[in-house]
């Protein structure tokens, strides 16, 4: 199930791509464009609450006039309505994307589990706004809320009572509610802080052009479709048919058909469902990166490049001349190996045995790395003599990308022969590996591939390895290297046809590049 | 007093509010950044430019500098996916209608909260008792403090629809017992009968009729209180 959602998401983000550009879309952004949304709400929330009676007499009063004052204040009620409800759905093709990815894996259980109670807030921030509009939609919602909350039974009276009749509602209830209201969105930015705190430069804005893009589209609809009230509330009447906002009140009939009771179960049911999905992974979780101080001399490269804040520099520990060394929080680290391609060490023009470096992983070495890149490339070359004047080139590609075995499949071309090497993360790649490749593997190109772009499995390899090849960011690719014997192609799975024809048409291109180009 | 049509009352939390939102809009989201580049983005645009000219690179290329293109087609294009995105939002703000009762329902809540009798009856302390007690501790009553549970049962035009115990409330079971209870009726006469029993008795402690007559859409609820009974809100 998984998968199919994770290739839904590739062909939405592939549409998507077409009209937003890569760094714009939508689809990409749905964490940022949360907390976008959220600050609209805020916003536009500050903005009404000016003119917000919040007296049980004067609030549907109040909210009315707004909603009149089509211009400004209504436009601000509709804002406000509008980008909560697209929170919602916003937030919930995140919790989906993310799941679809299985970004919930190892270190990233944390940024999954603060997520669920997001949701809760979320959901109760909307519900409690509806309470204040006090019209009959209001006064359904807020009894139904009682009364789901009088089942457990904590309170020594049924709070549910304070709606029985005209009578028996307060304006100092009612203050309550207003108070609720306030500080539940102010607990649940929170919280979402509290969701990306473990992450290295979250993004929490989307694009500007998003930004604007969002907020033309949602003044669209608050003209063109304007937020409304129904009719006062009043407790000597129920209303038998409301015009629902499904977002956030779609539990309130299933309150209606199955009672409190196993609402409650049901909730709490599937909060610690969703909450435990990142413990069916633990037991694969691939060992955390280590650090060999004798190689260490406290360049802070890797400590830079890891997206997840997962290695401090420590002072150091070994006597060495050098002021830090690297440290890894096993915990934090989801051992893509991005901490590998920034490290100087890491370069497999070595004689050396050992290959060691000065941060590593146990899952895939870079002695692991040399030496299959040796291999797969031997063979490749060897396929190309075997056909006489034939083109070799190695692909190197990601875990989270195309299959990379496929690709090799799905290029038929006599006179190419290709080898690909797979590793953790396409940043796991330390730019010498593509020097090495053409000076002594022999290789005709050297093709790189990954995410799709800007979707980039591990946050910042793809970008890394950008800077790398141009120069932006230590280690560089040196400039000896052709730039064009090499080729980065972003790609999802889904996208395997697109980039075995690019690979076969670089590969093809490659014959006519002379080899006097400079290379060492 | 208004100055241009608000009320100066509201001027004030304006005044509040306005610096904070400018904040807000300015520093945390960044809004500034739409006007103006940063000095770290215009140094990386710097070294694009030398790079490009030294290299032959373009990095302008690269996903994370590329700066994305702004066709009519792709404006176009953005309003057709935003379309259905907007649809969905606005839709189901409001729709499809949920029908909470069919026409021609109407609603009686049952909401009691009843003291039940104490297990053990008060009796009158005698001069003894009295005299061996801690002077501020002096009642003449000696009463018990818990309580039975209490039973209801509600009879709607000869059925009876409900009929629970509710425990006390409270850790030593000396709080009332409360009733919840919402009952969706048609609309049109009924006849009413509570009838509140104490612990496991069958005779009720109190009984409570009533005709009503309800219209569509009404909603009465049935309390009590000490001094009044049941009463129909």
């Amino acid at each position: 199930m998984q998968q199919y959602l994770r290739n839904i998401f590739h062909h939405i983000e592939a549409l998507f791509d077409k009209a937003f550009d890569g760094a714009l879309n939508p689809i990409r952004r749905l964490g940022p464009l949360a907390f976008f949304l959220y600050w609209i709400v805020a916003g536009s929330g500050i903005y009404i609450y000016i003119f917000f009676d919040t007296s049980v007499s004067g609030a549907y009063e109040s909210v009315e006039w707004m909603t009149r004052q089509w211009y400004l204040a209504g436009i601000m009620r509709s804002l406000h309505r509008y980008a909560s409800d697209a929170m919602v759905v916003v937030a919930m093709m995140h919790l989906l994307r993310e799941f679809s990815y299985g970004r919930y894996r190892g270190a990233r259980w944390f940024a999954w589990f603060t997520g669920v109670p997001i949701i809760w807030f979320l959901f109760f921030s909307g519900v409690s706004g509806y309470w204040l509009v006090w019209d009959q939609l209001a006064q359904y919602v807020a009894i139904g809320s009682m009364e789901w909350l009088d089942w457990l039974g904590i309170f020594g009276k049924q709070v549910a009572n304070n709606f029985l009749s005209p009578a028996t509602i307060t304006d100092r209830f009612f203050t309550l509610l207003v108070f609720i209201h306030i500080f539940v969105p102010l607990f649940l930015l929170f919280i979402m802080w509290f969701h990306v705190m473990r992450l290295k430069s979250p993004r929490i804005n989307p694009p500007k052009e998003l930004m604007i893009s969002s907020i033309i589209a949602l003044v669209i609809i608050s003209l063109v479709y304007p937020a409304t009230s129904h009719d006062k509330a009043d407790l000597s009447t129920v209303a038998l048919n409301l015009n629902f906002d499904w977002f956030y009140l779609i539990a309130y009939p299933l309150f209606d058909a199955i009672g409190p009771g196993p609402m409650w179960a049901a909730g709490i049911g599937v909060t610690v469902l969703v909450s435990i999905i990142p413990l069916f992974s633990m037991r694969n979780r691939p060992a955390a990166a280590f650090v060999s101080l004798e190689k260490c001399n406290g360049c802070t490269r890797c400590a830079a490049d890891c997206p997840y804040d997962a290695i401090e520099m420590k002072p150091r520990s070994d006597g060495l001349k050098f002021d830090t060394e690297a440290v890894v929080d096993p915990d934090a680290c989801v051992s893509c190996g991005i901490c590998v391609g920034a490290c100087p060490v890491s370069t497999p023009f070595r004689h050396d045995e050992e290959m060691q470096t000065g941060i590593d992983l146990p899952s895939q070495s870079l002695k692991n790395m040399r030496d299959e890149v040796v291999k797969v490339m031997k063979t490749a070359r060897d396929e190309a003599g075997a056909v006489g004047n034939g083109t070799a080139v190695v692909v190197f590609g990601c875990a989270n990308g195309i299959n990379l075995e496929k690709l090799k499949s799905s290029i038929n071309l006599p006179d190419c022969s290709v080898a690909v090497m797979g590793v953790a993360c396409t940043g796991m790649l330390p730019p010498s590996f593509i020097d090495f490749a053409i000076s002594r593997g022999e290789m005709d190109g050297v093709v790189v591939t990954g995410c799709r772009e800007n979707g980039c499995y591990h946050r910042f390899g793809q970008f890394w390895v950008e800077d790398r090849i141009n120069q932006l960011r230590d280690p560089n690719l040196r400039a000896r290297v052709p730039r064009e014997r090499l080729r980065t192609i972003w790609a999802a799975p889904t996208d395997l046809a697109k980039a075995a024809d690019e690979t076969a048409a670089f590969c093809e291109s490659l014959p006519s590049i002379t080899k006097d180009d400079g290379v060492g | 007093m208004e100055i241009a049509g608000i009320k100066v009352f509201y001027i004030v939390p304006i005044l509040v509010f306005g610096p904070i939102v400018f904040f807000v809009l300015f520093k945390a989201i960044g809004i500034g950044s739409l006007f103006s580049l940063s000095d770290e983005q215009k140094e990386l645009q710097r070294k694009h430019r030398q790079l490009e000219s030294a290299l032959n690179v373009e990095t302008a290329k690269s996903a994370r500098y590329k700066k994305p293109k702004l066709t009519v087609m792709k404006i176009i294009g953005q309003g057709l996916l935003y379309l259905p995105f907007l649809l969905v939002v606005g839709y189901f703000s409001s729709y499809p209608k949920y029908e909470f009762a069919p026409e021609n329902t109407a609603q009686i809540k049952l909401s009691l909260t009843l003291w039940g009798e104490r297990k053990i009856p008060c009796r009158t302390r005698t001069a003894e008792e009295l005299k061996e007690l801690p002077p501020n501790m002096r009642r003449a009553k000696s009463c018990s403090r818990e309580r039975h549970p209490v039973r209801i049962t509600f009879n709607l035009n000869g059925d009876t629809v409900f009929n629970k115990s509710a425990s006390p409330a409270g850790l030593r079971d000396d709080g009332p017992s409360s009733f919840y209870q919402t009952f969706m009726v048609p609309a049109g006469k009924h006849e009413l009968i509570v009838n509140i029993y104490n612990g496991d008795d069958d005779t009720p402690v109190k009984t409570f009729t009533q005709g009503v007559t309800l219209s569509s859409g009404q909603a009465i609820a049935l309390t009590h209180t000490a001094g009044e009974g049941i009463v129909i809100h």
